[in-house]
């Protein structure tokens, strides 16, 4: 099995370590070369790692196990639906000024960008990573 | 059978010593007239690979071909590494064997198509540590400036 070093890194999740296998080095060795000084490390089997890195940042040892913060969690999908919804807001601010010029009507536009400007509120009653997840801007 | 010469102009010795290993060990020499392969008084191997002249050879010192893209992290490949270190999402460290006899090295990126649009690139991470002899701190974006975690990171460092 696959061991990696995990440590508690600066930015206030983990680092994870992966050792090279040609380097001819135990892990513990590079453990204590790799891990800076002053930082707990553990040494754990791949396998105990959360399966995606969507919320790598997001990774805290918990109980001697690691897992996914879902206040972290949500804090990382609202800056991806910030991300996304940029494109779409442009656009609807487009389509509006058109419809200005041309006198039509801008109900839906309106509310389409309240909707975007709305989509980071969705992710604070998402009580699950998959829920997180599967939110769309 | 043309001669060989094995001559020393000044005091000391010249030895070539076998590998402490059975078998053959042959050196062949390139059919061409003058020097091919020396060194300077510095201990640099100089050589001629088609550069014009015999001149000192710089090497890769470090290099790697991971997945940033796997939990854990996937090293398809490497040279005087240890590890590989994520520190975040796009964020990773590159942890050297040997260490580089300063960190005033050059630093080389192969990208990939994994981005949004079909690109990835990487840069070195100076912002929050810079390059030092032990390590090199990187980053990765695509093209809509993403942070992202490539599937072929491909880093070389030259010294």
């Amino acid at each position: 099995m696959t061991q990696v070093i995990i440590y508690p890194n600066d930015e206030g999740w983990l680092s994870v370590v992966t050792p090279a296998s040609e380097c001819g080095l135990t892990i513990d060795e590079i453990a204590r070369k790799d891990v800076p000084a002053g930082k707990p490390y553990h040494i754990i089997n791949a396998d105990q790692l959360p399966t995606d890195n969507v919320f790598f940042n997001a990774w805290e040892l918990q109980d001697g196990v690691v897992a996914v913060s879902l206040s972290k969690a949500k804090e990382i999908t609202k800056d991806r639906l910030r991300m996304e919804r940029e494109p779409l807001l442009a656009a609807q601010d487009v389509a509006f000024q058109r419809a200005l010029e041309t006198g039509a009507d801008t109900t839906a536009i309106v509310a389409e960008k309240q909707r975007l400007r709305d989509i980071t509120k969705l992710a604070d009653s998402c009580t699950t990573t998959d829920e997180l997840r599967n939110l769309k801007a | 059978m043309s001669s060989v010469v094995i001559s020393g102009d000044t005091s000391g010795a010249i030895t070539l010593a076998a590998p402490a290993v059975a078998g053959t060990t042959t050196l062949t020499l390139p059919a061409t007239t003058g020097s091919v392969i020396g060194s300077n008084s510095s201990g640099d191997i100089q050589f001629n690979s088609g550069y014009g002249s015999v001149a000192k050879a710089y090497g890769v010192r470090a290099w790697v071909n991971f997945n940033g893209t796997t939990s854990p992290g996937t090293i398809r490949g490497s040279g005087n590494v240890t590890s590989i270190t994520k520190n975040g999402t796009g964020s990773f460290t590159l942890n050297f064997t040997t260490a580089m006899p300063d960190a005033n090295y050059n630093w080389n990126f192969g990208g990939d198509g994994s981005g949004a649009r079909g690109i990835t690139f990487g840069v070195a991470e100076t912002n929050v540590a810079a390059p030092t002899s032990s390590a090199f701190r990187m980053k990765f974006y695509d093209d809509t400036a993403a942070i992202i975690d490539p599937t072929y990171a491909c880093v070389s460092i030259h010294r």
